[in-house]
């Protein structure tokens, strides 16, 4: 990687952790995920897939080493691998919003996946969680799916201005 | 544009349906008077500081049930996110939020054939009450997993 390059997957690492940290304080609205979608769309997949690794490493460091935080460095940089190859199938942004949205939707159960195989629930208390987890999950689909399809656009002709070198599309 | 506006407000409907349709009654309460137990330990000095205690109680919610209670049962709560968060029980209060102990609690619902283990129940809000319920506080580093 050149130094710009570096420094960019820098930038985009700290603008991800911004990003997550500021939709911490507010349940069912987040635009992380949002952010996910940009950046597998509008930067190389190298790029893009090294800033959430070092994201989710540095949420490692700065949150501890738990079940979780694990998930998301297992989940979160796939994310970005599968936006940067839809990228290459359509240009459609309400394809990208329906995707983002679904995946948003299922990550909240995923990371939930290590506490409920090794919680060992009954029936009733699994389903409970299920859909307690469901509710806050719809909340991430609406806020991504909104945000991709009205700020996704704004955003790459911004970045595109910004940082023409970098961006990829 | 019209044609994302339209996407738009289909996905919010779609949404609020979803929302409805993923309401659970596994934790809604039980109107009126209800006979519910408590129970508190302190896993790190393994004391049980109250058995089995029985209450009786309007309150729907967990949260509400430990509001109305909480200079018998020593409770403080504060508010988070994620609705009320019980820091303190018989005046043991969660000092180091980081590194615990914290206060966990597991919750048993005859009527609801519903078991939680410490660790798995959500929020005190999110709990509501039926008759005969249980709920074991535990002072604890073990966050259940």
């Amino acid at each position: 990687m050149r130094t710009y390059e570096l420094t960019t997957t820098a930038l985009l690492t700290a603008v991800l952790y911004i990003v997550y940290t500021m939709g911490s304080f507010v349940m069912y609205v987040e635009l992380f995920n949002f952010m996910l979608v940009v950046y597998g769309l509008y930067f190389k997949r190298k790029q893009a897939w090294t800033a959430t690794v070092l994201f989710t490493l540095l949420l490692i460091i700065t949150r501890g080493l738990a079940p979780w935080t694990l998930m998301y460095l297992l989940l979160f940089p796939q994310y970005v691998l599968i936006y940067a190859w839809i990228k290459k199938k359509t240009s459609s942004e309400i394809v990208f919003a329906i995707v983002g949205g679904m995946l948003a939707f299922c990550c909240g159960t995923i990371i939930d996946l290590p506490y409920i195989l090794i919680a060992n629930l009954g029936y009733e208390a699994l389903l409970a969680r299920l859909l307690l987890g469901f509710q806050v999950s719809l909340g991430n689909l609406l806020c991504t799916f909104l945000a991709v399809l009205f700020l996704l656009k704004p955003l790459g002709k911004a970045l595109a201005r910004i940082a023409p070198h970098t961006v990829d599309r | 544009m019209k044609k994302k506006l339209w996407f738009a407000i289909g996905a919010v409907i779609l949404v609020v349906a979803a929302f409805f349709i993923f309401q659970t009654d596994f934790f809604s309460g039980e109107k009126g008077e209800k006979e519910v137990f408590v129970t508190v330990k302190d896993e790190v000095k393994n004391v049980v500081l109250l058995e089995r205690a029985r209450f009786h109680t309007d309150a729907e919610t967990l949260g509400d049930f430990l509001e109305e209670k909480k200079e018998t049962l020593g409770v403080v709560m504060v508010d988070s996110e994620y609705g009320r968060f019980v820091t303190t029980v018989k005046n043991l209060a969660s000092t180091d939020m980081q590194n615990g102990p914290w206060w966990m609690y597991a919750y048993e619902s005859p009527s609801k054939n519903l078991t939680m283990e410490v660790g798995q129940a959500p929020g005190v809000d999110e709990v509501g009450l039926s008759d005969q319920d249980e709920v074991i506080f535990v002072f604890t580093q073990d966050m259940g997993f």
